[in-house]
């Protein structure tokens, strides 16, 4: 009876919410509402559809996540996607990694994730290779193609020495392997969840892709990097939990570097896409908590930053097509052409830093209450970490802001679906922490 | 005042300010506290940047980082909820309040600008006036002190000498400062530092309640004066170097109630300022050691010089601006004032009965005969000030923390992080690395026959999978 009056409450706030936030139609803050609420509402637990798929709540969160991803590159990509390169198969493309991302992320066994993995991949490859923007992409899809083959082939080689006992991914089921292949089976995600050392593909890759592509990438793709870790470490607990002390540093002082790289940036691309790789390291030393606490942060970790980071590159993309640049010093004084977009770049950079009441903030704090599990001293040096990620984040959002523009003769509007977009991306955020606790992950 | 551009922004951004500090006050949660703060110091940097310029821009970056640092304290206090279960200051237990109270004082002293985090209060002057009256008189300086307050259960063992001297010192340094300033705004607005710092220092001696009520009162005195200074700033077009200032005591309405606030200021007897001011000094008197006492009668004494100093500076020189002059007071903005005046007036012995009649803290004569030598103290050394002035320009400008530019730490990190590993090593066994051996070792096969790499490599592979396997 009291849960379902708190359910009703939140669900009038958020209701509250959309009427202030008029700046459209209510139909369309319906439909994400009601899509919202059909994911965060109930709590379906774990559950087998098929015969052959399997969804527990980690799954589910993603799914949301991927749906509500490619709604957003399908928004993005109009003019690309269904006028001018329609024959060509862009739409195709994308379509084909969203099947692919639906597959694995309720796939059974490891055999199918890793195929669903890879070719997702491998499209992610055609798409930058054929609709990327300038000469450098070749370099940028190559560099994606092969950090995904070289760490691909000692998981294929794993899986295939390991025949009998992988091809189920019931996870209750740990299994002792002394040896140090366990680390080829983790060195997969790690590379696509960007761990610092290996992350070189990512900035590449966002600088040369398209929108839908950056959108993709950020929002859903780094996240199966996680996705795997976290399937794949009840596997192997106990040669992780010796070894998980690297991986924290990695992540980091990786995040640390990452967070001063972002300050030095001049394309804007490449500061989200460096802010992506902070945020992952913060996710995988959540992650590797393996506590209560430090697996959730990590989860919602990888939540928030597919909205946040898959919004900031629309936003990015909406002042490219005025701009038509990327660059930190030609892209200035939008809080005088367009102060509706200055708004959103404010709660995005804001959401991105980890600014309560967003999502953000409730996965920093879960992580940060997951290390302290591990060691209450380290824990503390988040909180180095946390305040360069200001640093950074206010950084994007004044020189984006202030300045002198170089268009000051015309009148910019925001059109109807850029704002669809964002506001999309700025309801989850807020309202998922609400509803989290129906859930028990 | 603010009848020009965006003014719908700046009425949203100060409704949002309004709501966090009504989160920050009136939540039990420390999640909502959490967003009361944050939300604080993200909209005073809003309203600090709310004019688009450089100066401005670099004002609110200052703002907004001391801030976070401020942040990253409260948001790792968090971890002392979490075990002590209970996200409600109730349940404190003092077993796990030594390294927490730590934190939340840290973050606290951040928010009101206590000496190692105090650069940002002067800087944020940059805001538009409503907003600094709003803000550095009443709410954002205080919230730091309300935590404080609030929770004083949990920091009472904290109190020791060491912090008795810190905020002492911020105290004496804000009034120096104040002394030689040029730009009136920023004396206003390190008054309301120095302040904060007596405010603070009354938390350490142990009187909460009377630095409660100072905080208060303090309130209502220093929004009349910001108003009082945005409007002559109005009237001088926005010149706020207090050099050009003179004479301006023919705006008789200004003049009244900049001087009062002044009087509430310096604790004159019987006006607002004197119920808190002089139960404080009292107090001290006999808890504190003669070397605090007289070190905090000192800074009493600036309070007095450095009004003073406001009031001579703007009314009682001689005149020195452009010799056409014609102004105009704009009377909509005056019932405000009145009725802060009229509460700056009136309202001392209601404070006195509310808050301090239970306590049993009477009047003595005493209390009376050392405000007034401190009044009459402060006045005469104002007077002499012409003869200190270059001893407190150079001790107390050099003691006032700035900024400095991070130019030279980004850079440190780009070489260390971009230059050396991401450059170089990081591609050495990552993308171009691994492409430059290929690359040679492809030109080396070819040099030496005809065969195809292609071969070669499917050869090399099909032999370590029989090397494996068998």
């Amino acid at each position: 009876m009291v849960f379902s009056v708190c359910v009703l409450m939140k669900c009038f706030l958020v209701f509250l919410f959309g009427l202030l936030f008029g700046f459209f139609d209510l139909r369309y803050f319906f439909t994400f509402f009601v899509f919202f609420l059909l994911f965060f509402l109930f709590d379906f637990g774990s559950f087998w559809f098929g015969g052959v798929f399997f969804c527990d709540r980690f799954s589910f969160f993603l799914l949301y996540l991927s749906v509500m991803v490619f709604v957003f590159c399908f928004f993005s990509s109009l003019i690309e996607g269904w006028t001018k390169n329609y024959l060509l198969g862009f739409n195709f493309v994308l379509f084909s990694i969203f099947f692919l991302l639906l597959i694995s992320f309720v796939s059974f066994s490891f055999f199918v994730f890793y195929i669903c993995f890879e070719l997702i991949f491998m499209f992610i490859f055609i798409f930058l290779f054929l609709w990327g923007y300038s000469p450098e992409r070749v370099q940028a899809s190559f560099y994606i193609v092969f950090y995904t083959m070289v760490v691909s082939f000692p998981f294929l080689i794993y899986i295939v020495m390991f025949e009998g006992v992988l091809f189920s991914l019931k996870f209750l089921f740990f299994h002792n392997f002394s040896s140090y292949w366990w680390f080829f089976l983790f060195l997969v995600f790690l590379v696509k969840l960007p761990v610092y050392g290996i992350h070189l593909w990512l900035p590449k890759a966002h600088v040369e892709a398209p929108v839908s592509g950056s959108i993709v990438l950020a929002g859903v793709l780094l996240k199966l990097g996680g996705y795997g870790v976290f399937r794949f470490s009840s596997f192997l607990l106990g040669s992780l939990l010796s070894y998980r002390g690297y991986i924290f540093s990695v992540g980091l002082v990786g995040g640390i570097f990452s967070c001063f790289l972002c300050l030095r940036q001049v394309d804007l691309k490449a500061l989200v896409a460096y802010s992506s790789v902070v945020h992952m390291g913060f996710g995988l030393r959540g992650l590797f908590c393996f506590s209560f606490f430090g697996l959730r942060g990590g989860v919602y970790m990888l939540l928030a930053h597919g909205f946040c980071s898959s919004c900031l590159f629309y936003l990015l993309y909406v002042l490219y097509e005025r701009f038509h640049s990327r660059s930190l010093f030609i892209i200035k004084g939008i809080g005088i052409l367009v102060p509706v977009l200055s708004f959103f770049w404010f709660i995005f950079c804001i959401f991105n830093i980890g600014v309560p009441p967003s999502f953000s903030f409730f996965s920093e704090v879960f992580i940060l209450v997951g290390l302290r599990g591990i060691s209450f001293y380290t824990s503390l040096f988040i909180g180095f970490f946390l305040f360069l990620s200001g640093l950074y984040g206010i950084f994007m959002y004044v020189s984006v802001r202030h300045g002198d523009s170089i268009l000051m003769d015309q009148k910019y509007y925001v059109v109807i679906r850029e704002y669809l977009n964002m506001y999309g991306h700025f309801f989850p955020l807020l309202f998922i922490p609400l509803f989290i606790s129906n859930f028990y992950l | 005042m603010e009848g020009t551009v965006d003014s719908r922004r700046f009425s949203w951004l100060v409704f949002f300010f309004v709501f966090s500090m009504f989160l920050l006050v009136f939540s039990g949660n420390f999640f909502l506290t959490m967003v009361g703060w944050d939300g604080l110091g993200l909209v005073s940097f809003c309203l600090v940047i709310f004019y688009s310029n450089s100066v401005r821009l670099e004002s609110g970056l200052v703002t907004v980082f001391s801030n976070r640092v401020g942040d990253v304290f409260f948001l790792l206090s968090f971890l002392f909820f979490f075990i002590n279960g209970s996200f409600t200051w109730d349940f404190c237990s003092f077993g796990l309040a030594y390294m927490f109270v730590i934190f939340i004082f840290f973050g606290a002293i951040t928010k009101r600008a206590q000496v190692p985090f105090s650069a940002w209060l002067p800087a944020a002057i940059a805001a538009p006036t409503p907003v600094s009256s709003l803000v550095h008189s009443s709410t954002l300086v205080t919230a730091g002190v309300y935590v404080l307050i609030r929770y004083n259960y949990v920091f009472s063992f904290f109190i020791n000498n060491f912090l008795k001297v810190f905020f002492l010192f911020t105290m004496l340094m804000a009034g120096g400062c104040a002394l030689v300033e040029r730009d009136l705004k920023k004396i206003v607005a390190i008054s309301t530092l120095s302040q904060l710092g007596m405010i603070i220092f009354i938390i350490s001696v142990g009187a909460w309640l009377l630095s409660f009520l100072h905080m208060v009162i303090h309130a209502f005195f220093k929004r009349m004066l910001f108003l009082r200074t945005g409007s002559l700033i109005g009237q001088m077009a926005g010149l706020q170097d207090s050099r050009f200032w003179g004479n301006r005591s023919f705006c008789y309405g200004s003049f009244i109630f900049f001087v009062v606030s002044c009087l509430c200021l310096s604790g004159f007897p019987f006006f607002l300022g004197f119920y808190s001011k002089d139960f404080i000094i009292f107090s001290c008197s006999f808890s504190l050691g003669i070397f605090m006492y007289f070190a905090f009668l000192i800074g009493c004494f600036f309070t007095v010089m450095y009004s003073f100093r406001l009031i001579f500076n703007v009314y009682f020189l001689m005149y020195k601006y452009i010799s056409y002059y014609n102004f105009s007071e704009n009377m909509k903005f005056f019932i405000f004032v009145i009725m802060l005046f009229l509460k700056c007036w009136v309202l001392g012995g209601l404070f006195y009965w509310v808050f301090l009649s239970e306590m049993n803290i009477f009047f003595s004569f005493f209390d009376l005969v050392v405000g007034i030598v401190l009044f009459l103290g402060g006045l005469l050394t104002f007077f002499m000030l012409k003869f200190l002035y270059s001893f407190i320009f150079r001790f107390c400008f050099i003691l006032f923390l700035r900024w400095k530019r991070s130019r030279g730490t980004s850079f440190f990190f780009n070489y260390l992080g971009h230059v050396r590993f991401e450059g170089t090593w990081i591609e050495v066994f990552g993308g171009s690395g691994i492409y430059t051996m290929i690359f040679n070792f492809n030109k080396y096969i070819n040099t030496l026959s005809g065969i195809s790499i292609g071969i070669i490599l499917v050869v090399f592979v099909l032999r370590s999978f029989y090397l494996v396997y068998f």
